[in-house]
């Protein structure tokens, strides 16, 4: 699981997180909402340890982020935005790579199956992952972190600049991700696909989570009207859903 | 780590424009290896061709008195020595050839610049200007990015999560930027040994560690800067201005500064003293008629006799090495105060070692070659003292070697042989630790900065392990 416990990050003259707690469980999505600058980014930056909080707690699978950095990221898998791979790599020495970095060597059949299993076509195996489209990236993004074995899964706006369709193949593959047991925490702008992929959905607001929602108990339309009353500052909580 | 040097590579070779780069690099220093053996070869047929004819018109020279003979004079080859094929150094400017005779000492002639055009400062691809200068702007143009187009890209957050180290990253990257230099270092230094005969391989290990010294600072520092750079375009823009004004910049500062500060004087002007301490005496109160008029009566008493014609040696032979002893003191006197001068400059354009490690590599790689000013003032020496012999004989001949004739008058005795016995100048380089002993300002502004520039790739590695917002 992750867990975050009264997690401050302050910059110079900046209060980027203010307490955030935050709680994703063993097969759960978390989808974290909010507008730009509200602290989504910094969050993932904690979770993954590259950045160190002012004060709290942040925790893999109880393992401490801060104390020990290694142990944490051994069992973290990351997913930016837009996948970076080696552009002069094939989609599946790219897998290879990034899992010999990770510690964990790859035999080649191996690497196909996770590619597979990431959704990402035969014929695409052994092209050079120049030629991919963002959601084959993406793709490539998800068999790394399949193949690192790892407890818990961030992903960074996953869906943006993706086709309705590439989004939607997208979801499924990250509901597959907390099937199979991962804690999955996902920053995104994407209201409608947060409700369809995540278990729970949080809104975050200039450094505070104003907003806990079970995404199965809250309508699109409540939703879009809750995230945009609280971003804008009035006050309500959408119909049928637990205002925090 | 492993991961991350042979990807770097990888990279390299898939990329068009890193194809282009790398290849263009081993090319170069293919062409340089090649150019410069066959340069040498033709240079050594010449030298061999010279010394030949050389020997043989003092050989087959016949009729002349010793003293004609030391108008004669000799040409003292000095051979430019196979290392010489990595790094003529200053024999480019300095010249290899000089005319010994009596009476004068002159400069070393025949130098390749004289052939080229003063305008083309880069006509000539020399294996030590590849690695010095070529192959750290391939490291510059291979790795400007190495780690800015990971931030940029976004990879850099991946590889981190995915456990890389920050010192693994750095390291990795810089280790393959350097194996990119050592490639084109083994090129360069592999060619020169199959294609040059005879290479001292103990120098040739030396010159190597010395070169790939340096590319391990570039490769260091280039890494560094990309680390710290937001953007790959300002590294590129930082590491061009730091190699321009360490490969051309600051050794044309170093020798102008030098020479402004501490002019030498010109060539006529040393001469022109030269001569005036000949003529008037070195304190300027003993001139030359005095010198010889006083050298003569004591000649005259140490035989007891009173004229020339009575004498049983050759008088003017017995003046005449006087006269090049005292030539030769004044020579040591304003050779001496030129040395001491070129080393006292040699010594400042040294400082710049410090600031800039391409100068360091630079002197270390002449001073290998045995190309350097210690070489070259070796060889004048060695020159001048070969020169003082030829002459004392030929005048002790011109004064001894005649006997009184049946008429009393002097009649020379010298024969064939004794111009035969004499040997060619043989040139006996400085060892290499002498010659490397000389440069202790330069091996020590290496030693720093290979240690400052692997420093600050520890410390860019701890600053990038202690949070990174990438």
């Amino acid at each position: 699981m992750i867990k975050l416990t009264d997690v401050v990050m302050q910059f110079p003259g900046h209060l980027a997180l203010d307490r955030l707690n935050l709680s994703v469980e063993a097969g759960q999505v978390y989808g974290l909402l909010g507008p730009n600058g509200a602290g989504k980014s910094t969050t993932i930056n904690l979770v993954t340890g590259l950045l160190k909080p002012t004060s709290g707690d942040i925790q893999i699978d109880g393992v401490d982020v801060v104390a020990q950095p290694e142990r944490a990221r051994g069992m973290l898998a990351y997913v930016s935005e837009s996948v970076a791979l080696y552009p002069h790599l094939t989609g599946v020495e790219n897998l290879m790579l990034f899992s010999r970095l990770a510690g964990r060597k790859l035999y080649a059949s191996e690497a196909y199956e996770c590619l597979e299993r990431a959704g990402l076509q035969g014929d695409a195996h052994a092209r050079r992952v120049d030629t991919y489209s963002k959601g084959m990236r993406q793709k490539v993004g998800l068999a790394i972190a399949l193949a690192k074995d790892a407890r818990a899964v961030v992903l960074d706006e996953p869906s943006s600049g993706l086709d309705p369709s590439a989004s939607h193949d997208l979801a499924v593959r990250v509901r597959e991700l907390a099937a199979s047991g991962l804690a999955v925490l996902m920053a995104s702008h994407d209201l409608f696909r947060a409700k369809e992929t995540c278990d729970t959905v949080g809104l975050l607001v200039q450094g505070s989570l104003r907003a806990e929602w079970a995404a199965s108990e809250v309508k699109d339309r409540d939703l879009e009207t809750a995230y945009l009353e609280i971003v804008t500052d009035r006050d309500p909580a959408p119909q049928g859903a637990g205002g925090k | 780590m492993g991961s991350i040097f042979w990807n770097e590579w990888r990279g390299l070779l898939r990329d068009g424009r890193g194809r282009l780069v790398f290849g263009l690099g081993v090319l170069l220093a293919a062409l340089s290896a090649w150019a410069s053996a066959a340069t040498f070869a033709a240079q050594e047929a010449a030298q061999a061709a010279a010394v030949d004819t050389a020997r043989c018109a003092w050989d087959e020279r016949e009729g002349d008195s010793p003293h004609s003979r030391a108008h004669f004079g000799d040409y003292v080859f000095r051979p430019s020595g196979v290392m010489s094929a990595l790094d003529p150094g200053l024999q480019a400017v300095t010249g290899r050839v000089v005319f010994t005779e009596a009476h004068r000492q002159n400069d070393a002639m025949h130098h390749p610049q004289q052939a080229a055009s003063g305008l083309l400062r880069f006509d000539r691809l020399e294996p030590s200007s590849v690695l010095q200068v070529l192959a750290a702007l391939v490291i510059v143009l291979a790795g400007f990015g190495v780690v800015s187009a990971e931030r940029e890209s976004g990879r850099l957050k991946l590889l981190q999560v995915q456990g890389v180290k920050p010192w693994q990253l750095l390291l990795g990257k810089a280790a393959a930027l350097w194996s990119i230099g050592l490639a084109i270092c083994f090129v360069v230094v592999g060619a020169n040994v199959l294609l040059v005969e005879g290479m001292d391989l103990g120098r040739v290990l030396v010159f190597f560690l010395t070169h790939a010294l340096l590319l391990w600072v570039v490769a260091a520092l280039v890494t560094c800067v990309s680390a710290g750079a937001k953007r790959s375009g300002t590294s590129a823009a930082v590491l061009l201005s730091f190699w321009v004004a360490g490969a051309i910049i600051l050794p044309r500062l170093a020798a102008m500064s030098a020479s402004a500060l501490d002019p030498l004087p010109g060539r006529d002007a040393f001469q022109a003293a030269m001569q005036e301490d000949r003529e008037k005496g070195l304190d300027g109160h003993n001139p030359l008629d005095e010198r010889r008029k006083k050298l003569e009566q004591e000649i005259l008493a140490e035989y007891g006799v009173q004229t020339r014609a009575e004498l049983p040696v050759r008088l003017g032979g017995l003046i005449m090495q006087a006269d090049d002893e005292y030539g030769a003191k004044v020579w040591d006197k304003h050779f001496g105060e030129l040395e001491e001068h070129l080393l006292r400059q040699d010594a400042f354009a040294g400082k710049f070692s410090f600031v800039n490690p391409f100068q360091a590599v630079d002197r270390l790689s002449m001073a290998i070659s045995g190309t350097g000013l210690s070489s070259h003032l070796e060889f004048l020496r060695q020159t001048e003292d070969y020169r003082r012999e030829l002459v004392r004989r030929l005048n002790e001949e011109d004064a001894y070697g005649v006997e009184l004739n049946a008429e009393g008058r002097l009649q020379r005795t010298t024969t064939q042989d004794f111009f035969l016995s004499f040997k060619s100048f043989e040139y006996s380089p400085l060892g290499l630790n002498e010659l490397v002993g000389r440069q202790e300002a330069d091996l020590l502004a290496l030693s720093l900065w290979v240690l400052g520039a692997t420093a600050a790739l520890a410390l860019t590695s701890r600053g990038m392990a202690g949070g990174i917002v990438s």
